[in-house]
Order: C-alpha cells, then structure tokens, then sequence
C-alpha cells in the first residue's frame, strides 16, 4: 500500500492507510515500554509570482501536522514519521517518510523492516553516492526506501547495514520482480576523528553506484566529501504530462559524481554563525539534446523505456556542476536568520531563500521565507525537476507559524 | 678518578633517580585522583536526566531538560526533551567527534559539530557535555592546598591538580581542579584556554545520593569573559547502567 502524496483517487487507500497507523499507533503503546510522540503544526501563506502567466499569481495556504512516534519495546521499537497537508480548498495529503519495525536480534545484530532510511553519506546538498533512497518533488522531504536492512555494529567505531529496497518491484508489471529488487551495502569506519563510508548500490539494469563518503574535523572546521561513480545512468525523465516517469535505457558507461565542503561555527555573546560552503558535480542523468527534445515533444521520449518510482541514475542534465552556500545567524536566542543560494555554475541559472523566525516564544515560531529564482534562459535547467524550478523572475514569499508539540 | 669521587657520582645519579621517580609517582597519584574525581562524578556508564538552564546578560534565558546516555570509551549519545521547539534533537559524541541530527529539520541527516563549540549557546561546550571523562584528555599534577568557600559546605580545605593536555584533542589548555581533602569530592573546576586564558569556572554544589554514591547533583559553570553569564546542570536522575549496547554510539542510530 502506498501512503505516500495520496492523490485524490487514492483518498480511500489513504484513509485506510492513515486509519491502520493510527490504530498500530494507539494500541502499541498498551505493550510497549515506552511510548513517545512528538512533532509540530504549522500554518502557512504562500504567494507565488510567476513572470508572463499572470494567472499564476496566485496565494495559496496549507496547514501541515507532523509527528515523529517511537515505541520501545523489550527487544526492539518501532519508529514512524509522517505528515498530513491540508491546503486552502481541504485537499489534503499523507506523506509516511519512515514507518518500520526495529528488532534487536542481538547486541551487535539489529534488524529493520518497513518503511526506513539509513544514515547515509557526508553531502549536504547532494548525497553522490546515495541511489537507495527514492528521490521526491519536494526536496525538503527525505523519503524511506520500502524493504528491510541488517545493521551490523561488531564495535563502537565500525557498522555496515545492508539493504533490500522493494521500491521498484512493488506493483510493477512491466519487470519480473527479482528485477525490480535493490541491494544496497553500506558501511561506516570511525577513526580518529575521521569517518570512512564506503557503499555499494546495485538494481538489475537500474544502477550499480559504488561510492565513498569522508568527513573530518581541522582546527575546529568540518571537512567532508562523497564520491560516487554511476555505471548504468538509467536516466529519469521529469513527468510533463501526468503520465509516468520516463526512463532511458542503462548503459555500462561510468557517470562520476562528486559533493565536497566546509562547515564552519563561530559566534561573540550575541551572535552564533554558521556558514556551510559545498560544491557538487553530477555527471549522471539525460543528455541536453534528449532534454530539448523532451521540451519540444514529451510523448517522443515515451519509447526509451518506462518505470516508476525508484531512483536509478540521476534525474537533470548530465554534467552539472554546482555550488552552494548557507548562512545561518543566531541572533541571541530571539531570532534565527538564514540565507541560501544554490547555484549551477554552468548556465549561471540558480536559487536564493532567505528566511527569519522568531523564537523569542516558548514552542512558537513565527517565520517569514522569500524565495526567487534567477537564470541566463527560460527553460533553465536547475535542480531535479527543471520545470517545477526555474523561470527567471520566479519568487515566493511565505509567511508562517508552527507550533512545537 | 678516586673512590670519594666514585661514590659521589653514584649518590648523584641515585637521587636524581630517585627524584625523577618520586616525581613520576606523585603526578601518577595525581592522574589516579584525576580518574577518581572522573568515578566520583559519574559511574563508568550511566543513564541521566538533567535540567540544564542558561542565563546571559544579552541572550534570551533557555532552559532544557536531556537525557544522556554514557558508556566509557565508547562515547555519549544525548537526546533533548524540552522545550517542545528541540525535542528529539540528538547529539552523539565520540573521541572528540560530535555529530547533531535534529528530526525536525527534515533531513535525514546528522550534522557534524565542533566539540569546543558552545552547546545549544549554553556557557558549556558540546565537549563538556557530551565528554564527562577528564583523566582521558589530562596528565595531572598536584598544585598548592588551597580553602575555599563551597555554598552547601563552607570553607573546605582543598588539594589541587594541574590538568595539561595529553593530545590535541583535549579541549582546554589546561584545566585546575579543587578536590575536598577528606575524599577528593571535587569542588570546583577552572578552565584555561590554548592561549592560557582562564575563562570558565565551575562550581560543584548540593550533594547528595546519586546511583549510590554521593556526587554533587548542581554545577554551575560561569563565564569569566562576559560579566553575568552562566549555566547550570542539575542533575535530576543518574543511574549505573553497565549493559550499554555499543550500537547505541553510532552515527547509524543516531538518526534512527
């Protein structure tokens, strides 16, 4: 069943959906140790101005709740985070991010099933070597992938998990299902006080991706970097047309991606700064002749090949390159004030937020962000999905206010 | 060279010998009540819950209330409770490595953090906190005797130890600890930074039984830099907790 962005047709799936959480929700704690809930309601006002379409100016609203849940039982827990968006005409969605079963076989043996993500690589703004975790719209939203993983902790300073995702064998039709199995192995060296992750994530005719994610701490300076190389780039088209993602055919050519950074704190009595600088390069997706002509004619690219879901190669042009800075200002405790630009340094086309909220208020936040977009060419290319980002002049101002429970 | 000088010489390098050794066993005593004040504040591995409250002349006050697990050369996984605006906020320190993951901040990840950075812009430092162990990071040296003024115990005769660091991981310059004489209860806690600077002190306050043994429950660290700043940790719960999974200490289970 699936939980997740419940269209409207899906509401009675939703519904069930939501209706067996919450029951598993309210009648696990009777046996568990230990029950905890905790999370945040926020409401929200949107202005959208959008150049040239005039009737796209629009102010829309929503209301989103979001709770993270944890039963602790004898032998292990049970952990759920989820999120239910209402907006202005009572529309509303479901999003379950994680919702898995976490047994303790053993001490060092710890076995996950269900919903779930794993902690996964040093990048910020791009994880290069991470294809197990499905990819969303919403790149504020970090979704779990579907199926079960071993976590095996022989000491403090060394774990690998394994990974079986299902993502792309639940109801797929067009693929046996063996083939729409994912194998993910990850594993993570402390050592000093360097960590070391190498990894490996394989699908049949999807991705093979093996990787490697560093991080260390230098006169009080954090420095990480993730390398991966893609060999099978089964790139992922944007939907266009309400139909489904498309995808092209892999190919055994290798695809390197690359994030690298500094992290940085510093403050007075007043101030606490943090200034976060990353640069990454991403080499898998579609070429720009197949995004021309997927601009000039969606229905033509129909015939590279068909999927859902998952996140095989990459999704964008080939060969971005891109960087990124944040900063984010502490203002004694009152108010917070952050300022983020991702750029891609190719077409000159990028995004900017700023945002303030105030925290002066016992688990009230009240926050301002504005958000626009600038680039060389109208269908510049920015991000995962290009044609919900980018149009030059594009920008949002959104006033909110979220209450901590 | 005659026997007169013969024997001199021997008589020499026998005390300098013996100097040296005598030396190296009043600071090895030094380092072993540097572990012992380490036991008394805390057992070897623990579970805790504290108060923590920040009071600074510019700042907005903040108060939190975490709970810590500890497990000795493995590290220290911490979790915050209240205010509702931090909840489930975790921080994990190992080997001078601190790692941050917030649930909220919807990312799935944890964010590395610099261990002498201020915790949660308290007068602490995440080392502090996340750290409790000093005998591991200092070689210890007695100092003078010294009395001093504790606010539950009055004037108490006190022996003091030097604390250098053994290793850049240390996070102070040097650290001066005041220990009760009767049973080396530790009383007080100066903090030096790289450039010799004294900018912290702590205060060790109401004790009393904590997992069986009397440990002072209230610390109060004030900053020596800005006037009227400080921070306290009162600890609410403390028990011994010797079966600690190690996979609690992961960066795997910190986002989990």
């Amino acid at each position: 069943m699936t939980l997740n962005h419940c269209p409207h047709k899906k509401k009675l799936r939703c519904a069930i959906g939501a209706a067996a959480l919450f029951l598993l929700l309210v009648s696990a704690p009777l046996s568990a140790q230990d029950y905890s809930v905790y999370g945040e309601i926020t409401g929200s006002s949107t202005y959208h101005r959008v150049p040239d379409a005039a009737a796209q100016n629009v102010l829309t609203g929503e209301v989103k709740i979001s709770a993270n849940h944890r039963l602790t039982f004898q032998a292990g827990d049970f952990v759920a985070h989820h999120f239910l968006t209402i907006d202005q005409d009572g529309d509303y969605t479901h999003t379950v991010t994680e919702a898995y079963l976490n047994l303790f076989a053993s001490p060092e043996v710890s076995i996950s099933l269900g919903r779930q993500r794993i902690n996964w690589g040093t990048g910020y703004t791009f994880a290069p070597t991470d294809s197990l975790h499905p990819e969303t719209a919403d790149p504020e939203v970090d979704m779990g992938f579907d199926g079960s993983s071993v976590l095996y902790t022989p000491g403090s300073n060394f774990t690998v998990s394994l990974a079986l995702s299902l993502d792309d064998a639940l109801g797929q039709v067009s693929r046996e299902f063996y083939n729409g199995l994912k194998y993910a192995v990850y594993a993570s060296l402390f050592a000093g006080s360097t960590t070391i992750a190498p990894s490996i994530v394989y699908e049949p005719d999807r991705t093979f991706r093996p990787g490697l994610s560093l991080s260390t701490e230098i006169l009080n300076t954090v420095i990480f970097a993730e390398a991966a190389c893609e060999f099978l780039n089964q790139a992922v088209y944007p939907n266009l047309s309400g139909s489904p993602l498309t995808r092209t055919a892999a190919s055994w050519d290798p695809y390197p991606l690359l994030a690298a950074g500094v992290e940085k704190s510093f403050g007075n009595d007043i101030i606490d700064v943090n200034l976060l600088t990353e640069y990454y390069y991403n080499s898998a997706g579609y070429s720009g002749a197949e995004a021309d002509a997927l601009y000039a004619d969606p229905a033509g690219l129909a015939g590279a090949g068909a999927g859902t879901g998952g996140n095989g190669g990459g999704a964008g042009l080939l060969r971005r390159h891109y960087a990124s800075e944040t900063v984010t200002v502490d203002l004694a405790g009152y108010v917070t004030a952050e300022g983020a630009v991702l750029v891609n340094l190719q077409d000159g086309s990028g995004a900017v937020e700023h945002s303030a909220t105030v925290t002066a208020l016992r688990g009230i936040d009240f926050k301002a962000t504005g958000r626009w977009y600038f680039g060389k060419k109208g269908e510049s290319e920015f991000g995962t999905f290009p044609l919900a980002a980018v149009l030059p002049g594009r920008a949002t101002v959104e006033l909110s206010a979220t209450v901590h429970f | 060279m005659n026997t007169r000088a013969r024997i001199t010489g021997i008589l020499a390098v026998g005390l300098l010998i013996w100097g040296v050794s005598a030396a190296s066993a009043q600071s090895g005593d030094a380092q072993t009540l540097l572990a012992e004040m380490d036991s008394i504040l805390y057992p070897d591995s623990f579970h805790m819950k504290v108060v923590m409250a920040t009071h600074r002349p510019d700042r907005r006050d903040m108060q939190m209330t975490m709970e810590s697990y500890y497990k000795q050369d493995v590290g220290t996984l911490i979790e915050i409770l209240d205010p509702p605006r931090s909840r489930g906020t975790k921080f994990l320190q190992k080997e001078g490595s601190l790692w941050m993951y917030n649930p909220k901040s919807n990312s799935s990840r944890a964010i590395r953090l610099s261990p002498r950075d201020s915790f949660q812009g308290s007068v602490f430092s995440n080392n502090d906190i996340g750290d409790p162990k000093y005998a591991n990071d200092y070689r210890a040296s007695f100092g003078s005797d010294q009395t001093i003024q504790n606010k539950d115990l009055g004037n108490v005769e006190c022996r003091t130890l030097i604390g250098e660091p053994k290793g850049p991981t240390a996070a102070y310059g040097k650290i001066k600890v005041w220990l009760r004489k009767s049973d080396n209860m530790p009383l007080r806690m100066d903090y030096y930074a790289k450039s010799g600077l004294l900018f912290k002190r702590l205060i060790l306050t109401s004790f009393k039984q904590l997992a069986g043994e009397q440990r002072p429950s209230m610390w109060r660290m004030d900053s020596l830099e800005q006037k009227d700043a400080y921070s306290t940790v009162e600890i609410q719960q403390l028990e011994a907790r010797n079966n600690l999974p190690d996979r609690m200490f992961t960066e795997a289970n910190l986002t989990r």
